[in-house]
């Protein structure tokens, strides 16, 4: 099993040469470049999960020739199952589930999935990690203002008063109701 | 004592500029080394400044000879065991011989003196002295190749004790399987034999390593023992019949009788220019369509055709000996030059048979390994022991299954050559089961072999072949078994050559009686192709109703089985219930906060594909989700984790 992290920031062709042929022709034998001697094929026993970051937009996402080599499973923070990670997390913790409620609206203030914010930044114990007010500022505002930098930065829109705010004028039964239509069948 | 002519064949065939980019750059290599860790360091030098693992130490000795100075003989795969000393950084402690030593302090400074001793040594040129120290016998390879990269002209940059007795089995030293040397001394040995070359003069030790290792003495090119040709018959009616040999012939003859009327009108007073026109008419052939010149090649070509005109004196004295003598006369100088390798150099059993053959073509032929090989796979007529060929007596014996061959199948003299070369070098096609490849079933005693830890660590090993040696072929496949308590089969493999007879590697670190495999036999590479994840155990299979017949289960006293296309069969049907990736457990849920199905979907996907790309924005998880995904699935298929490339086949691309 090969786990290649942040698989579209390498030159893909580059670093995989003759693997791009192979990955497709899974069963074929191939002379390489530079061992030509001996045929070469891939075990079937290996297998590859590549990551890729959607939110990344200094680097390239991956062409049709790649993408026609791999199956593609998306981890996207508004749609299920991953949406509903952090609540199951909050849950099993028995930890207060504000946090997940406040998620959701912020990714619905943003409503682009692609730089929707993961539930992994609010899955740290509030007891002694840290609280959500800095991790709202020290590390959600700076990544929503790295994604918005040159459009328009409205960081009031995304701040945790107004969404505090927000959540309160909202009866909660409502939020968790819309949780378990959500979830998973 | 060596036999030069193999080398003086090899020489003939070698080109030493295409090689002379190879040999600076080994050159170069040596000379980094040798600066970065000079003779007079090793008294003072640091653990961290040898040992291999430590990734704040890159600059260690054990990776500067196994990975960086690849020139100079290769030392790579197998376990990191030969380096006596390394840090394992996966357990993060060092390995060591915890036997003999309480502390890896304690090793090392063992392993330390060792070295400087076998330094001290060589400069003394003691080198019968340097295999006794014993702080370094476990790693004869590092300790071959650290010395010569230090005395560069005292040993040769080839490291594999396997290697060189087959380099000297191959030139004829009887010692070659001498178990009491080492690889240090065998290595002086072969050097000091090749010194003895007059051609080899002047040559370096990576010159010489670069000759036999491209040569036909090398021992990953080592003529297989091909078995007999089931239909003699058809086999020469094919080739006599085949498009172009009734051109072929008519060229030949002509050419042979323009070289019999120069040796008429010249032998014994030839010019360089005629001696070479006569090669060329030796060689002349028709091949596809179009004259050629390499009916014999390389003999009477290049380096050896110069070398026989070198010294136009000799040759003109045994060519007249040869060619105008009586009968007598004329074969008691054959005799000679077949006995004395040396009376004419370069002429090795090519010329003087040749000659004799253009004196007699019904009763006689050119004699060559490979004509040699070819009349072995046609008739019953069996050689001498031994890779070169013999002397007259043999000669004799050859020339009378050559034409008893003729004279059975009807085979016109100037065409027996070309099909003698053609039985040498054609592959059989496979048995009964033609067009799919064998099955086998090998046999691995775990108290003779460390089979788990060796199925763990490399991704080819080297396995006897003591049944049916004539039959398993490179591409058959293999199922591996294990012998003992908890027999069954372990893993699969694939056959990587034909059967080549050699001494076992007692280096092998994986071989725990040295004694039961060390001695030469006919042995397969076999290429692990998949390590099963759980045993398919002798137990279960005797309950089999086609599986209970494997021939390891009625005789377990073998090493290699046949196993029958059902039996096969069967196999794979039990194999696929264990292949592919398992069902995920459910409490993987637990760890990830992902509903199992969502989970199971995307290994599905990974099992149908091979490869999956979790894409989302940051902090969803996908790393993390990966990496339990593959610590599940590797931990249910596999025990294996490092695999590195095996040294004999990396040892000269």
């Amino acid at each position: 099993m090969l786990i290649v992290d942040e698989i579209n920031r390498g030159n893909i062709p580059k670093i995989f040469g003759e693997l791009l042929f192979l990955l497709e022709y899974r069963q074929k034998a191939i002379r390489l470049q530079y061992w030509p001697e001996e045929d070469f094929s891939l075990p079937n026993n290996l297998f590859l999960i590549g990551t890729m970051n959607t939110a990344d937009r200094s680097i390239a996402l991956v062409d049709a020739a790649l993408r026609r080599r791999f199956y593609f499973v998306p981890f996207i923070p508004t749609v299920p199952p991953v949406s509903n990670v952090l609540g199951r997390w909050l849950n099993t913790h028995k930890f207060d589930d504000e946090a997940a409620r406040l998620l959701a609206l912020l990714n619905e203030e943003i409503a682009r999935d692609e730089v929707a914010i993961g539930p992994s930044y609010f899955m740290t114990d509030p007891k002694d990690g840290p609280d959500l007010g800095r991790i709202w500022d020290r590390a959600i505002m700076p990544l929503l203002e790295e994604y918005y930098y040159g459009t328009v930065w409205e960081p009031a829109r995304f701040a945790l008063p107004r969404l505090k705010a927000r959540l309160d004028r909202a009866p909660s039964e409502d939020v968790e109701e819309e949780g378990q239509t959500e979830g998973i069948e | 004592m060596i036999n030069c002519d193999p080398v003086l064949e090899a020489l003939a065939a070698y080109d030493p500029d295409a090689h002379e980019a190879d040999t600076l750059k080994a050159e170069e290599q040596r000379a980094a080394l040798v600066e970065r860790f000079p003779k007079d360091g090793w008294p003072t030098m640091a653990l961290d400044r040898y040992a291999l693992g430590r990734s704040d130490h890159p600059e260690n000795f054990c990776r500067w000879m196994e990975f960086v100075a690849t020139e100079l003989g290769s030392i790579k795969g197998g376990s990191a065991r030969k380096h006596l000393i390394y840090y394992q950084a996966a357990a993060q402690e060092w390995w060591f011989d915890r036997k003999s030593y309480e502390t890896v302090e304690e090793a090392w400074e063992a392993v330390r003196e060792g070295f400087v001793k076998a330094i001290e040594l060589g400069g003394a040129g003691e080198w019968d002295a340097i295999e006794a120290i014993s702080a370094l016998r476990p790693g004869p390879a590092l300790l071959n190749k650290t010395l010569s990269v230090y005395f560069p002209d005292q040993l040769l940059p080839i490291n594999s004790q396997t290697h060189l007795r087959h380099f000297l089995r191959q030139l004829g030293d009887p010692e070659w399987h001498n178990q009491e040397l080492g690889t240090t001394r065998l290595n002086r040995r072969l050097l000091e034999g090749l010194r003895t070359c007059e051609s080899l003069g002047g040559w370096t030790t990576t010159q010489m390593e670069w000759l036999l290792y491209s040569s036909e003495l090398s021992p990953l090119t080592a003529t297989p023992l091909a078995g007999p040709i089931a239909d003699v018959a058809a086999f020469i009616a094919k080739l006599l019949t085949e498009t172009g040999s009734d051109e072929r012939l008519e060229l030949r003859r002509e050419a042979e009788d323009k070289a019999r009327r120069l040796l008429d009108d010249f032998a014994g007073t030839m010019t360089e220019e005629q001696a070479r026109e006569l090669f060329k008419l030796f060689n002349a052939d028709f091949v596809k369509g179009k004259h050629t010149h390499d009916r014999f090649t390389p003999a009477f070509m290049g380096q050896t055709a110069n070398g026989l005109v070198a010294n136009l004196e000799k040759f003109n004295a045994w060519t007249a000996r040869i060619w105008k003598g009586s009968d007598e006369e004329s074969a008691a100088a054959l005799a000679t030059m077949l006995t004395d390798r040396k009376a004419l150099p370069s002429a090795g059993t090519a010329y003087p048979t040749m000659l004799e053959y253009l004196r007699s073509p019904e009763t006689s032929a050119i004699w060559l390994r490979t004509t040699d090989g070819g009349l072995q796979r046609l008739t019953s007529y069996m050689p001498k022991k031994g890779a070169s060929l013999g002397g007259p007596e043999d000669y004799q014996r050859f020339c009378a299954a050559a034409s008893q061959l003729m004279a059975d199948y009807d085979i016109p003299p100037e065409l027996l050559d070309n099909v003698l070369a053609a039985a040498a070098h054609t592959v059989e096609p496979k048995g009964p089961e033609s067009g799919s490849e064998r099955v086998w079933l090998f046999q691995a005693n775990p108290t003779i072999y460390d089979i788990d830890h060796a199925l763990s660590e490399l991704t080819e090993v080297t396995w006897v072949v003591r049944q049916s040696k004539n039959e398993v072929r490179k591409g058959d496949f293999v199922y591996l078994w294990r012998s003992g308590p908890d027999a069954g089969i372990v893993a699969t493999a694939t056959v990587m050559n034909d059967p080549v007879e050699m001494p076992g590697d007692t280096d092998d670190p994986y071989v725990i009686k040295v004694e039961s495999l060390s001695k030469p036999e006919p042995r397969v590479i076999l290429r692990i192709d998949s390590v099963l994840p759980a045993v398919i155990r002798r137990a279960d299979l005797i309950e089999h109703s086609t599986l209970k017949d494997l021939g390891v289960i009625r005789f377990a006293n073998a090493t290699n089985f046949k196993v029958t296309s059902q039996q096969d069969q069967a196999l794979r049907a039990l194999f696929a219930g264990t292949q592919g990736i398992p069902m995920l457990r459910a409490e993987i849920e637990d760890r990830v906060y992902l509903p199992l199905p969502w989970l199971q979907e995307a290994v599905d996907l990974l099992e149908d594909k091979g490869q999956v790309v979790f894409y989302g924005p940051p902090g969803t998880g996908k790393t993390f989700v990966a990496l339990v995904l593959a610590r599940s699935v590797a931990r249910a298929r596999c025990r294996c984790c490092r695999r590195p490339s095996p040294s004999l086949r990396a040892h000269r691309r």
